[in-house]
């Protein structure tokens, strides 16, 4: 008898009805959130992307071109701080916004400059939020950046993530984890730094209105002190960088590596090794650093010449990359000594390998990183020529 | 009715009337009056129940030799017949016969197929066993049927039932106990196992729990099944039942006691685990990585079949999160608009399915089709293009059901769809949290459970790596499969390890067969 009573008790559990249910249909998924400084109003604005599920195209079906047929809409809030500005955008929303399929937030320049650990805060402490998502520096205002299209007409925020997984292939820049980014800002040593994205013309114009489309391009990085952004490397630079931390998977390099200038050659470097060996410090208080850089790569195109390579020119051509690469390399440590950010991060190294004297520099690092001797050595090994057919 | 009598009379005239009685004047009693040799003057009589015995085998194996009893010697030609021993061995063809002297026995045996000879001046009757078989021919089992292996199901009869596994063992520890159960209907239970493999105290436990059972008839071995369970507020089987001769015999074979019960094609093996329950026959016909692999799809569809549905509810209602965002998307969009909350949707679609189950199971076979084109088209189609049921939802319903069939038996299919229920409702009040609640609240349940003694989840609870290993998360080849369950008295199966195929290259050169 005392077994039905217990198990009806717990029955009855049950009839409270399903505890904090919500139906995905219910959800309004929030894919990409913008973030941009007022200097006006010194508030947030914030641009909301938001999915449209009736337009979520089937396998097979096409996507809307045309703005009332685009999968996503935009929602516009200013506030104080992020969480303000949020609410104050749900107030025009009969459904929850649902933040656990968040892809990307992108901060403007104005908002980068002005501090993104404050506004960044909120999704840090979210519980929806994933630490895993994308952040990116817009070049411009992160709400006209978001209005760009992908070619596909598809949702911008997951197409953005898409686009910073692609910079493995080309290495002008690379996605960021939030997660990463807010461990940077707040570990001395670590120099914390984002991916740039900005506008470009697809250079096909809207048939309704004749204008231009624009899409959103992965290029560059850009530099942070702490949580504001002290600048923009150059494609180049933002190269060496991410080539010197080892992030690049795959890059292509043109260098003219033949007797006249025109003879171009390119290289796909497939595998990068880079290594940084701290000296003893030398009378300043600073031990030189080298830079050794082992890249591994194969031939994929040669100008002017549709003839095998003869082994005696491969040493020629690897020189040549190897100078381009370490030109690219040393311009990045040149312009991060001068923004004062140690993006190349020799910190680490230096705390790894001389964990007393890094102790003593580990405050000022950034004051001192200017002056830090850095050699950089580049070993290029050509480990394939193509197959001429 | 009138005071009944217990003990023959030496009174012919009496017996017959006291016969009358005893069976109430019933239409089917038929008495036929014999002599006993041509110029005899001894009375006497056959009775038997028209229908229960076979009238050719009367004919040549009774009634002729007593016409005929004259020419015996042991018989005195016109003479008194002394004792019924005399008739029964000198005189009678008949393969089974008995003598009794007890109303009560003598009625008990008739309706089996018994004609009852009774002579005048001998106060007891001759049974003599003639009984007609009525039963169907051997056929596949159409609950279990399988691609490689015996084709022979068992049948009604008892009798024939034991032959077909007397046929496959031929050795003679196997060991067959008669037991009679069911006051009215008073049906022939078998308990059969083998001597030196199969431990006694099992023997003994099954034997003295049929013996507890005191019930007016015994239809079906089902009966047999709840009265002798271990746990009897259960969903889940503990008690094996087959209609397949080659689970009967392998499980004889394993140290399991078989209870083949009059009447019935589906037999009873104890003791069982969970994991045997998930085994069928052809595992051990067909090539051993095959049958694990099959083995594994089983276990997955298991998995599926208690839980598919009700992680789908906890994941749309609760844990979106879940979802890689691609699918995230593709799920809102199909169930944009859905009215229903979707644990509603669930059950109704279950509920639905189960209905359209029943249906199909009791209706005449020509119907099945019929019904399954309307609950197919009609129901699913159409409560999708309404727009009240969401397509994937009918997917996952779909897989689930199809996951529950891909379990052998019958018995725990049954079980898992009723669990299923409990877990979506679970899944739709808490989420995945409720889901873990529920698949813990069933693991537990199976944990407590015990059929015989032996562990239900075991070789997984209690721990055995090697059984757990060669027959349960594989099919171990057979050559290597040496050892029994653990509840087998003798433990080995062959000999030794014999690795099959060629031998070891010989000293000599070439290959030894």
């Amino acid at each position: 008898m005392r077994r039905w009573v217990a198990v009806s008790l717990m029955l009855s559990l049950l009839l409270t009805g399903c505890w904090s249910r919500k139906e995905l249909q219910e959800l309004n998924f929030v894919t990409a959130i913008g973030l941009d400084w007022n200097e006006e109003t010194e508030q947030i604005d914030l641009t909301i992307q938001i999915v449209r599920l009736l337009f979520v195209p089937r396998p097979g079906e096409k996507t809307g071109g045309t703005p009332e047929e685009r999968p996503y809409h935009f929602l516009h809030a200013s506030g104080r701080t992020t969480a303000e500005a949020l609410n104050r955008a749900q107030q025009s929303q009969s459904r929850r916004l649902y933040f656990s399929h968040l892809q990307v937030v992108v901060f403007g320049k104005e908002m980068a400059e002005h501090g993104v650990s404050d506004p960044m805060n909120l999704f840090w402490r979210h519980t929806e939020v994933r630490p895993y998502i994308d952040v990116a520096v817009a070049r411009g205002r992160a709400r006209e950046l978001l209005a760009g299209q992908s070619p596909q007409g598809d949702v911008t925020g997951r197409w953005i993530v898409e686009l910073l997984e692609q910079a493995r292939a080309h290495g002008y820049t690379r996605s960021v984890p939030m997660l990463e980014a807010m461990y940077a800002m707040t570990e001395p040593g670590l120099a914390p730094y984002m991916p740039v994205l900005h506008l470009t013309s697809t250079g096909s114009p809207d048939p309704a209105t004749a204008a231009d489309i624009p899409t959103q391009e992965a290029v560059g990085v850009a530099v942070f002190d702490r949580d504001r952004m002290v600048g923009f490397l150059k494609p180049e630079e933002s190269r060496g960088a991410i080539l010197a931390r080892g992030r690049s998977r795959t890059l292509v390099l043109t260098v003219a590596a033949g007797k006249d200038d025109g003879e171009l050659t390119s290289f796909a470097v497939r595998e990068v090794r880079p290594e940084i060996k701290v000296g003893p410090p030398s009378a300043s208080g600073l031990p030189s650093v080298t830079l050794r850089i082992a890249a591994r790569g194969e031939l994929l195109q040669r100008q002017r010449i549709p003839e095998p390579i003869p082994p005696e020119d491969v040493p020629r051509i690897e020189k040549a990359i190897a100078a381009q690469l370490k030109q690219q390399v040393m311009s990045a440590v040149t312009t991060t000594k001068k923004l004062k950010s140690d993006v190349i991060g020799f910190a680490e190294a230096l705390r790894q390998q001389n964990p007393a004297l890094w102790h003593r520099v580990m405050h000022k690092w950034d004051d001192r990183y200017p002056d830090l001797p850095v050699k950089v050595e580049v070993n290029v090994t050509l480990r394939r020529t193509g197959i001429l057919r | 009715m009138a005071e009944r009598s217990q003990s023959l009379s030496a009174q012919l005239d009496t017996n017959l009337s006291e016969l009358q009685t005893w069976f109430g004047d019933t239409h089917d009693l038929a008495v036929r009056p014999v002599r006993l040799g041509e110029a005899s003057q001894q009375r006497a009589a056959v009775a038997y129940l028209f229908g229960t015995v076979d009238q050719t085998a009367l004919a040549e194996q009774v009634l002729e030799p007593l016409a005929r009893a004259g020419q015996f010697s042991a018989v005195p030609d016109g003479g008194p017949i002394p004792n019924m021993a005399v008739i029964r061995e000198q005189v009678l063809s008949a393969g089974i016969s008995q003598s009794v002297t007890e109303w009560s026995e003598l009625s008990r045996e008739m309706p089996g197929g018994a004609a009852a000879l009774f002579v005048d001046g001998l106060a007891e009757a001759l049974l003599i066993y003639l009984r007609v078989e009525l039963f169907r021919s051997i056929a596949e089992p159409p609950t279990s049927p399988v691609v490689r292996g015996s084709r022979e199901g068992l049948i009604e009869s008892l009798d024939a039932n034991l032959a077909m596994v007397r046929r496959r063992i031929r050795s003679p520890k196997l060991h067959t106990a008669m037991i009679t159960i069911g006051d009215l209907t008073r049906t022939k239970v078998a308990v059969l196992h083998i001597r030196g493999i199969a431990d006694p105290a099992i023997v003994a436990e099954v034997m003295a729990r049929l013996r507890r059972i005191r019930i007016e008839g015994v239809l079906e071995s089902g009966y047999l099944e709840e009265f002798i369970q271990d746990q009897s507020f259960t969903l889940f089987p503990t008690i094996r039942n087959t209609e397949r001769v080659d689970v009967v015999t392998g499980s004889l074979m394993e140290g399991r006691v078989a209870i083949i019960t009059d009447g019935t094609p589906f037999a009873l093996i104890v003791p069982i685990s969970f994991n045997g329950l998930l085994q069928v026959s052809e595992d051990y016909n067909q090539h051993f990585p095959l049958a694990t692999f099959v083995r594994w799809v089983r276990y997955l569809a298991t998995t599926l079949a208690l839980t598919l549905t009700g992680l789908y509810v906890a994941i749309v209602s609760f844990n979106q999160e879940i979802l890689p965002f691609g699918l995230a998307l593709r799920l809102a969009a199909s169930r944009l608009g859905l009215p229903l909350p979707t644990i509603v949707e669930a059950l109704a679609l279950e509920g639905a399915f189960e209905i359209l189950r029943e249906a199909g199971l009791r209706m005449p076979r020509a119907i099945g089709q019929a019904i399954s084109i309307v609950g197919v088209l009609v129901l699913g189609e159409a409560a999708v293009r309404a727009g009240i049921v969401d397509p994937i939802m009918i997917i996952v319903v779909g897989a689930g059901a199809l996951s529950s069939f891909a379990i052998p038996d019958y018995a725990l299919v049954s079980a898992f769809r009723v669990t299923r229920l409990g877990i979506i409702i679970l899944s739709g009040t808490f989420g995945l949290f409720g889901l873990m609640w529920g698949v813990l609240f069933v693991v537990t349940h199976l944990l407590s459970l015990k059929s015989f003694g032996l562990a239900y989840l075991s070789p997984m609870a209690p721990f055995r790596p090697e059984p757990l290993l060669r027959d349960a998360w594989s099919r171990a080849l057979w050559s290597s499969n040496l050892w029994r369950p653990g509840f087998a008295r003798k433990r080995r199966r062959q000999p030794e390890k014999n690795l099959p195929g060629v031998g070891r290259p010989d000293p000599e050169g070439g290959n030894r067969r």
